[in-house]
């Protein structure tokens, strides 16, 4: 169904053709190739197709489809599993193929910045000189863009020791629904809410991306790919749990079945020890003592889970080979039927087990074979069903197997997609997930900021009417929160009374750690020192080491971080779920406990940095990660003295007379540095200094900036985090807020000082506005202070 | 499996889009194998009309088969692109004067022996010619780079051996050498071979690739004669697009009651030479000393036969060095060179490029259209290297001490 009546679209069509001339495609024959993805059942006849070259074009093509009333597509290579990129008929699809800008690598801060058609697989090797790598690998990583992974929040097999696509976007470019371009920023120096995270994994419903810059990782020195085989599939899973439960962390951890191992081996590719019921694919990466010990730590694991082999990869045409019967297996397994249904549910990894019986379970009730492949690393698994799409029974069995089995992946704790998106696919599906809290919500921050349905309608969130807040009660709605309803009603009456809500969150203390699950839920109360108390004792810390905030919502509010930012980045990439009231009163809880989720937009990452101006949070839960043997090291330089130092872990620098002491953090003594034992104390000191706020100047800026910046102030600062532009200095109020553009509010109690940002970019200003209209219409969270 | 069957095997996941050499010109969907089949699926479910401008994609397709290689469903691409080049062949005859000239006299076992005597009497002087007229028509640019008329060994008879070596049809002429070589190569692998008879002529590869089906299995057919006839169990070719299209016979002929269990046959007998020097245990006496060797396959030998370690395996040595997409096609795709010289001058823009990066000095490879296609660029080169038949390099470096 077109919504554009036929003379209309005529009309586009010919303006799209006198614009874009032959880069605009509009015969019957042509357009219809844009009519599908990788799923493979989704279809639709679009308008026409514009291929554009330059990101100037794409507001100008967005606001020429706005104008004539029709609706914008974004495409990339069209592997997706969703149909998030299949167009509905009459739509007009840009085709982002062509954009293929690269600026870069930045070394020293190991950025890139990568058009929206550059394949993901073809950075591999522009970065290898660099001694750089783009951890994110899709199985389609060959073929997919870099545009497709943002919209799609794309996985893959080293998502479990790296994470996903989101956690690797720094900035990017796009055209919104009015047709601004405008580039949104996250991370250190970008005061939130968090857009980036908003718009990654959105399925291109908030706006048409035309570059993104990326965060690149150190190249690891050494590289094993291991193959363990083994007869039966019990085997295998109790050999996963034992990996898990050892504290060794691979870089990759895959479970391979038996009915794709045959279909694999169909293809050609891949050759697996005969009577293999069931493979894993671990890959360990890092320094070269270590990835050798942790592979004979997994040798010792698969002997003691009678494995049939154990195979070891070290050369990368080795290592290829290994890998590409994986990441070919989805189509492999087309050799059983005309069509496959791939499901992609992640659970805890914990309940990984669980999740491979229910599978068994469900299919054998509907007579179907499920074949699985999976990451079984971060608990994902892609169940998949060949079938015949022309076999109605057939296919009734196929779908009602299939929501059964995202049901029991929800009850697990679960998410219904870890990587391969909503799309067209799993609309009807998110209710298994959401209550209509989360739905409402979601809804209208969809509408707030495409209130057309311009891009892409019909994919990634379905229509859904919001919860209304429940009514104010008599009283005052103080005293301390104890949970969800206490809050609801505290925000009731403060809507009534139009007064500032700042609710005492301390009686949300509560740290639940799941070691198997490398994760923790943490009351927002709780403070940051407390879950490393709860952690003392494992191999495992919580990576965000902020300067200033005392507990995670003060953590959340602010992003703050410490010297571990150059290796560990912000609380973005470290933050799975949180559970919120919204100042308009509704009570969600968007994110689970798992690395993979890409079910409905991200609102919990997008309260990040975002001053509590949108939400009161109760719980977050946190990734944890594996503790590394790490020293400190030292010398006299300047702030960006650090680079080519190999296996960075932290960095700091503090004023030395008219130079710096320059503090590195490493796995590695760096070359020209002296030990430093004295670095944690330092540290500790500027800690605690920092708790008194008064005149206090938090500063971050791009990195061209910061010196100037420092200079102007006039003051020595107190600390510089060179990797993240960040420094701290006490100067007056006057001085701070008259040498940047903006100031930020005072984020929480304990955080009085001023913090400055670089100026937000006026598309990234409008949708805070309007988000924050959609979250906190009364502004009982702002106060209205905020320029 | 019928063409509906095999369009289905397709479920659209995009692995082979960045295998396609077009598909990384042009990055539309039209110009990719996936494109390509839909677009036939189109075409038959009448939701296209046949035209030359909805069917001139199958004639842009180089045939080089590396989205076959890449595709982990197995479909089986090159005859859904036949299907597509017979229906191209319909509503327009797409091939230029020299094109069909060739096509036509590869037909005939009898004018390819006109052309044989022809080219060793006349072919230098011929080539002077055509290099005075150097860049003007891909054709005559071709001819100028062909190599000069050869002496060939003497390959005595060997009656009824088990391997017979295919001549093929510009092979015989062109490079009949090779072919000798070749023969007496295997012999010393301790493989009783044989060069077949003539008659056999041309393996119908270069017109089943034009669509024109009719005429390739007429030649098909008198292939297994003559092979039949030889009293052989292996037949060879020195061509990758001929062996692969041998292999074929067993689909081409599928239809033909008479024909379909030879044809069979006749498929499950084809060899590459590369794999039976290799299986034999053959290495060169003196492998690669200073020269720096590469090698770049033939589409059909790797993505058709699937031979991709053994001519590696007889190359390998301290000069050999591996070019970064040595799978990716030169450009050559049988004709295609002739029918759209302006694609494949940008494909073999690359690979030019590629070459370079590898500073080899010898660039070997299995077929003899990309031989000529690479000698084509080397001719282009600032720093010109050789380019060899794999036969030939083994032979020089059998007889060097």
């Amino acid at each position: 169904m077109s919504r554009v009546s036929a003379g209309a679209g005529e009309e586009l069509r010919l303006e799209l053709v006198r614009r874009f001339g032959k880069r605009c495609l509009t015969e019957g024959a042509k357009v219809r190739l844009y009519g599908y993805d990788a799923m493979g059942t989704a279809f639709g006849v679009p308008l026409a197709v514009v291929q554009v070259e330059s990101p100037l074009e794409i507001p100008e093509l967005v606001g020429l489809v706005q104008r004539h009333g029709g609706r914008l597509v974004a495409r990339g290579a069209g592997t997706g599993l969703s149909g998030g990129s299949v167009p509905p008929d009459g739509a007009v699809v840009v085709s982002l193929e062509r954009m293929q800008e690269i600026a870069g690598p930045d070394v020293l801060h190991r950025r890139i910045h990568a058009g929206a058609g550059v394949v993901n697989g073809s950075l591999d090797a522009l970065l290898e000189p660099f001694g750089l790598f783009y951890p994110p690998d899709p199985a389609s990583y060959r073929v997919s863009t870099i545009g497709g992974n943002v919209a799609e929040n794309a996985g893959g097999p080293h998502a479990v020791k790296y994470g996903v696509t989101g956690q690797r976007v720094a900035s990017i470019e796009l055209a919104d629904a009015q047709g601004r371009q405008g580039r949104l920023a996250a991370g250190p120096w970008q005061a939130g809410p968090d857009l980036v995270a908003l718009v990654t994994g959105a399925e291109g419903t908030l706006g048409v991306v035309s570059s993104v810059e990326l965060a690149l990782e150190e190249r690891p020195e050494a590289v094993v790919t291991m193959l363990l085989s083994f007869v039966e599939i019990a085997q295998a899973s109790a050999c996963v749990s034992a990996i898990i439960a050892s504290g060794l962390v691979p870089a990759t951890l895959e479970f391979i079945d038996r009915a794709t191992i045959a279909a694999v081996e169909a293809w050609g590719v891949a050759r697996y020890p005969a009577g293999s019921g069931a493979v894993l694919l671990l890959e360990f990466d890092g320094r070269e003592a270590d990835v050798e010990a942790e592979v004979v730590r997994a040798q010792a694991m698969a002997a003691e889970h009678q494995a049939l082999s154990c195979e070891t990869a070290r050369r990368q045409e080795e290592r290829d080979a290994l890998w590409l019967g994986r990441r070919g297996a989805y189509a492999a397994v087309a050799r059983y039927g005309r069509r496959v249904l791939t499901q992609d549910v992640t659970v805890p990894r914990d309940r990984l087990t669980e999740m491979l019986a229910a599978v068994d379970e469900i299919s054998a009730r509907y007579g179907l074979r499920a074949v699985t492949v999976g990451h079984a690393g971060d608990g994902n698994l892609h169940p998949d069903f060949a079938y015949d799409p022309d076999d109605a029974e057939e296919s009734r069995r196929v779908h009602q197997a299939n929501r059964e089995v995202l049901e029991a992946c929800v009850r697990l704790g679960g998410s219904i997609t870890g990587e391969h998106g909503i799309g067209t696919e799993k609309l009807d599906q998110l209710e298994i997930m959401f209550g209509p809290a989360e739905l409402g919500l979601t809804w209208a921050v969809r509408r707030a900021l495409d209130p057309d349905g311009l891009l892409n309608p019909g994919k990634a969130v379905p229509e859904a009417l919001r919860v209304p807040p429940p009514e104010p009660e008599e009283g005052t709605g103080e005293g301390p929160v104890r949970g969800a309803d206490d809050l609801l009603r505290a925000v009731a009456v403060a809507r009534r009374d139009r007064t500032r809500l700042s609710p005492d969150l301390s009686g949300l203390r509560t740290i639940a750690v799941s070691l198997p699950n490398m994760t923790a839920r943490v009351g927002a109360g709780a403070t940051v020192e407390a879950l490393a108390e709860a952690l003392e004792g494992t191999s495992f810390s919580f990576a965000v080491q902020p300067l200033c905030a005392q507990t995670f919502a003060e953590l959340l509010a602010t992003n703050d971080y410490g010297p571990e930012e150059i290796s560990q980045g912000t609380l973005r990439r470290h933050l799975l779920a949180v559970s919120y009231v919204t100042g308009y009163g509704e009570h969600v809880r968007f994110g689970r406990d798992v690395v993979k989720n890409v079910a409905g937009y991200d609102l919990f990452r997008l309260l990040i940095g975002g001053d509590g101006r949108l939400g009161v949070p109760l719980e977050l839960t946190v990734r944890l990660a594996l503790r590394r043997e790490t020293a400190w090291w030292s010398r006299r330089a300047g702030l960006f003295d650090y680079g080519g130092a190999k296996g960075l872990r932290g960095l700091f620098a503090m004023p030395e007379g008219d130079a710096y002491r320059l503090y590195l953090q490493s796995e590695i003594p760096p070359q020209g540095f002296e030990p430093a034992p004295q670095a944690e104390a330092a540290l500790a000191a500027v800690r605690a200094d920092l708790r008194d706020p008064a005149g206090l100047f938090d500063l971050a800026l791009p990195w061209p900036q910061l010196q100037e910046a420092i200079a102007a102030v006039g003051e020595p600062p107190l600390l510089v985090l060179p990797s993240a532009g960040r420094m701290l200095c006490r100067t007056s109020r006057a001085i701070a807020e008259g040498m940047a553009g903006r100031a930020g509010p005072p984020a929480s109690a304990r955080y009085e000082g001023v913090r400055l940002a670089v100026p937000e970019d006026s598309l990234a200003r409008d949708w805070r506005a309007r988000i924050e209209a959609v979250y906190d219409p009364d502004a009982i969270l702002r106060g209205g202070e905020r320029p | 499996m019928t063409v509906h069957e095999a369009i289905d095997t397709c479920i659209q996941c995009g692995f082979c889009l960045q295998s396609c050499p077009t598909y990384r010109i042009f990055r539309t969907e039209e110009s990719s194998p996936r494109g390509r089949i839909a677009r036939l699926k189109d075409i038959l479910a009448g939701d296209v009309a046949e035209t030359p401008e909805t069917l001139a994609t199958f004639g842009e397709c180089l045939g080089c088969r590396a989205c076959e290689a890449a595709c982990p469903s197995g479909v089986p691409y090159e005859e859904i692109l036949l299907v597509g080049r017979a229906k191209l062949r319909q509503v327009e005859e797409p091939t230029p004067a020299a094109a069909r000239l060739a096509l036509r006299v590869v037909r005939s076992h009898v004018l390819l022996r006109g052309a044989k005597r022809l080219w060793r009497a006349r072919g230098g002087s011929l080539q002077r010619a055509a290099r005075r007229l150097r860049g003007q028509q891909p054709a005559t640019r071709l001819f100028a780079a062909l190599p000069e008329p050869q002496a060939v060994p003497d390959v005595p008879r060997l009656a009824g051996a088990a391997v017979q070596l295919h001549r093929g049809c510009v092979m015989d002429v062109v490079w009949p050498r090779t072919n000798a070589r070749a023969a007496l190569l295997l012999r010393e692998a301790g493989l009783a071979t044989d060069l077949m008879t003539d008659t056999a002529g041309c393996c119908g590869a270069l017109h089943a690739h034009q669509g024109d089906l009719p005429t390739a299995r007429e030649m098909a057919r008198q292939v297994i004669a003559a092979f039949e006839a030889s009293g052989g169990e292996t037949i060879v070719s020195l061509a990758g697009g001929c062996g692969a299209h041998l292999k074929s016979y067993g689909e081409l002929l599928a239809d033909d009651p008479d024909w379909a269990q030879r044809a069979k046959r006749l498929s499950a007998a084809v060899q590459d030479v590369a794999t039976l020097l290799d299986r034999q245990g053959y290495r060169p006496k003196a492998p690669a000393k200073a020269e720096r060797v590469t090698y770049q396959d033939s589409c059909h030998l790797r993505n058709g036969l699937g031979v991709r370690r053994e001519p590696r395996r007889l190359l390998a040595g301290e000069g050999f060095c591996e070019m970064a997409g040595a799978g990716n096609c030169c450009g050559s795709a049988g004709i295609y060179n002739l029918v759209r010289p302006d694609v494949s001058e940008r494909v073999l823009r690359d690979k030019l490029a590629d070459i370079q990066a590898t500073g080899a000095d010898t660039v070997v490879t299995s077929n003899p259209g990309c031989e000529l296609q690479l000698r084509l660029a080397a001719g282009a080169a600032d720093g010109p290297f050789k380019v060899q038949h794999l036969v030939d390099w083994l032979w020089e470096r059998s007889r060097q001490d």
